[in-house]
């Protein structure tokens, strides 16, 4: 709620956010309503987990918080078991 | 009792005999400290992410059993006895986890943008509609009990029309939050002008154009799916005709017989919009000052 507040006092600063408002993204894992992240499911795991092997913030992904944290446990795992990479060059 | 899965990697140079065998025995351990084998499950040989003890490759088997938690410690003092398992890993198992929730997620996800993907994709797995009928009771209330002592009863009907165009907007969920919170903003403002302005005849007047509202909404709502910009149209022109109404009486009279051409009556609400624009870019700039002045003042006072 406190977003849109902040973004009525920025005002005239941020003009082209009125004409090309930022798409909402929305938790996939809240989408299916899923509660656990199986770490054995890598092709999923693998989504947030771009080239470099670096689990992608919550920022890009749209991720929730609830979900983000399940998310970097299972990722985790999944690189302990060699399912996925620590590092690619 | 509890839940535990034990991965293993065990190395690809071990023959699949003897990985068998292994598997086995490791079974053996569970059954016979009373542990319960839920599931054994054998990938196979995978390519590893990255070279451990310099293999490419590995035999992995997942074990998901019950039982105390002797269990699991017994099976890991093995496996670092033994040189074919690679790496191992034991997770505990909240049996919970696997339950879908019943309440919704965080706030700003409204049930119905939950519904439809949910529906579409998972339907067959889940059997829960109470999971997404439960959530919205909560943010009216709170909803309510902010608008309501401030702003008594105009704003109770205020939040009854939000209400079910809400309901038919499953997409602009977004928007409709957005919106009220612009007329919690607005409203104490309006309201004041409004008492002050307002005859009294007037706000009758509008009470008994809201029930006949509703009985016309059936059909209305059709016109409203086909064009649900115009609800917004609609908000404003309320608003709009609020600040009016002091000049132009005759107004709720001219809007019954409106009502009754059901299927004209949208064209006609474009043209009032037409008319109405310039008062409303008024307004809104008005409302963008006093906001900003607001938000001023909130800063300085922090």
């Amino acid at each position: 709620m406190a977003q849109y507040s902040r973004k009525d006092q920025r005002g005239e600063k941020s003009s082209y956010r009125k004409y090309f408002p930022p798409k909402r993204k929305v938790c996939r894992f809240c989408e299916r309503s899923l509660r656990d992240i199986d770490y054995k499911k890598v092709e999923i795991l693998r989504r947030y987990v771009p080239e470099r092997g670096k689990i992608s913030p919550r920022r890009v992904t749209g991720t929730c918080a609830y979900h983000q944290r399940r998310l970097t446990v299972a990722i985790k795992r999944a690189r302990l078991l060699a399912l996925l990479p620590y590092i690619t060059d | 009792m509890r839940q535990y899965e034990t991965a293993f990697l065990v190395a690809p140079n071990l023959p699949d005999e003897e990985t068998e065998q292994l598997i086995k025995e490791m079974a053996e351990v569970v059954s016979s400290r009373k542990g319960k084998m839920v599931n054994i499950d054998k990938w196979g040989k995978r390519k590893l992410a990255y070279p451990i003890q310099k293999f490419e490759a590995a035999f992995y088997v997942f074990f998901l059993y019950e039982g105390g938690p002797d269990i699991p410690g017994e099976l890991e003092r093995r496996f670092k006895q033994m040189e074919t398992v690679i790496r191992y890993l034991t997770v505990k198992k909240d049996p919970r986890e696997n339950v879908r929730r019943k309440r919704g997620f965080p706030k700003r996800r409204e049930p119905e943008l939950a519904r439809e993907p949910a529906a579409r994709v998972e339907r067959a797995k889940e059997e829960e509609p109470k999971e997404t009928e439960a959530p919205p009771a909560v943010p009216e209330k709170e909803l309510r009990e902010i608008i309501q002592p401030e702003l008594g009863k105009e704003a109770e009907e205020k939040i009854e029309e939000v209400k079910p165009k809400e309901k038919e907007k499953k997409e602009d969920i977004t928007k409709a939050e957005k919106e009220k919170e612009i007329v919690d903003a607005e409203k104490p403002k309006k309201e004041e002008k409004a008492k002050e302005e307002k005859p009294v005849k007037e706000e009758k007047a509008k009470k008994e154009e809201k029930p006949k509202l509703d009985e016309v909404s059936d059909k209305e709502e059709k016109a409203k799916k086909a064009a649900k910009p115009k609800k917004e149209e609609k908000r404003k022109e309320e608003k709009a005709k609020k600040v009016e109404k002091p000049v132009k009486e005759e107004k709720p009279e001219d809007k019954e017989p409106e009502k009754k051409e059901k299927g004209k009556e949208t064209e006609k609400k474009k043209d009032k919009g037409k008319d109405k624009d310039k008062t409303k870019k008024d307004e809104k700039e008005k409302d963008k000052d006093k906001e900003k002045d607001k938000g001023k003042d909130k800063e300085e006072k922090s």
